[in-house]
């Protein structure tokens, strides 16, 4: 067996076979969650009744934001269990707000009509506000502590029981 | 001329609402605009001083093309239609209008989205290997290279080995110039 070539192989083959090792691991399109446990940026958005809303008036409650859109199915499939969530939890001092990402506020008005509001839904002009908390897609929903630190973010359609499980201690 | 007063006294009331703040964009309105201005969620002040328009789009194309469409399949954000690329783009736009550098937008957005966000990720970890691994490649070659020329030309010239021809006995030539038609010395049979 000639070691040489063996050497020089391994030296070219070991670290590629690393680096595609490491990339298997992860979901080349996943989206970091790289703003949980800091503070949530402060926005002022108008709902679609055109009363603002500013989320540093929250401070001192636990808040729930959930970026949607009227075209996006799995927002469609969560709906109820927002719903859910903000009836058991709003009246217990929660704040539950949706902020529209990529969608006319039209859209939002017919669609909660016939689906059912329970929270506010914001109207976030040119998706500025979702740029500031890294919002790659719908839906994604953020869970704000009564401190005002983003303690989670969830990536696709969020359930009651999730939701439940991460307010119930703050509460 | 009491007439004459009273219309002058209205249409003075009239033009006094007419310019008072409340209706010429005043105190409610603009109260609602300065709310609504969202805040930079910057952690420093701009690097430069606020630059031409002409700079500005240079600046935002220049940025855009290194950043990574959240909703594309592999286009940058200058070159996406999508809305969210559109939002990024005016989101870059703002920055650079503001005064930011190139590193401390893209740090924005790493911030945010993580490493991912950019086209070119940084030179740190595993990624460090895509940026020095080809230079690498190279030096191991030519080290291989250099290392085989000298071997050759420092290793002792031997002449090739003659090679015997084949005995005129040798039956499998015997029966290959039999099968060829050929006699031992070349000619015809």
């Amino acid at each position: 067996m000639n070691w040489k070539i063996l050497a020089v192989g391994a030296v070219i083959v070991v670290p590629l076979v690393a680096v595609l090792a490491s990339g298997f691991g992860k979901d080349p399109r996943g989206v970091s969650n790289a703003l949980e446990g800091r503070k949530a940026p402060d926005f002022t958005l108008l709902d679609l009744d055109g009363q603002p809303h500013r989320l540093s008036d929250e401070a001192g409650h636990p808040v729930v934001i959930n970026y949607w859109a009227t075209w996006c199915s799995p927002c469609r499939q969560e709906h109820p269990h927002l719903l859910k969530a903000a009836e058991v939890y709003g009246p217990r001092g929660v704040a539950f707000y949706g902020v529209l990402y990529g969608d006319e506020a039209d859209k939002a008005r017919d669609f909660l009509a016939t689906h059912g509001q329970a929270f506010p839904t914001l109207v976030d002009e040119g998706d500025r506000t979702a740029i500031d908390y890294g919002v790659a897609g719908v839906p994604e929903t953020y869970v704000i502590d009564a401190n005002g630190t983003i303690v989670r973010k969830f990536i696709g359609p969020v359930s009651f029981g999730e939701l439940a499980a991460l307010l119930e201690p703050m509460l | 001329m009491t007439r004459f007063i009273l219309f002058s006294a209205w249409l003075a009331f009239a033009a006094l609402l007419i310019a008072s703040p409340a209706w010429a964009g005043g105190p409610l309105i603009t109260d609602i605009t300065e709310q609504l201005k969202q805040p930079t969620h910057m952690d420093e002040p701009p690097a430069y001083a606020p630059p031409d328009t002409a700079v500005v789009d240079q600046r935002t194309y220049e940025i855009a093309r290194k950043m990574r469409c959240p909703v594309c399949q592999g286009e940058s954000v200058a070159e996406s239609r999508s809305e969210a690329a559109i939002a990024f783009r005016e989101r870059i736009r703002e920055l650079v209008a503001a005064g930011y550098s190139e590193q401390q937008i893209t740090d924005y957005f790493i911030d945010r989205y993580g490493e991912w966000i950019v086209l070119e990720p940084k030179a740190h970890g595993v990624s460090w290997l895509i940026y020095v691994g080809p230079g690498l490649a190279v030096l191991v070659g030519l080290g291989v290279v250099v290392v085989r020329v000298r071997g050759a030309s420092s290793a002792p010239t031997e002449p090739a080995p003659r090679r015997e021809p084949p005995a005129a006995d040798d039956p499998y030539r015997a029966r290959i110039l039999a099968e060829l038609g050929e006699t031992d010395d070349g000619r015809d049979a």
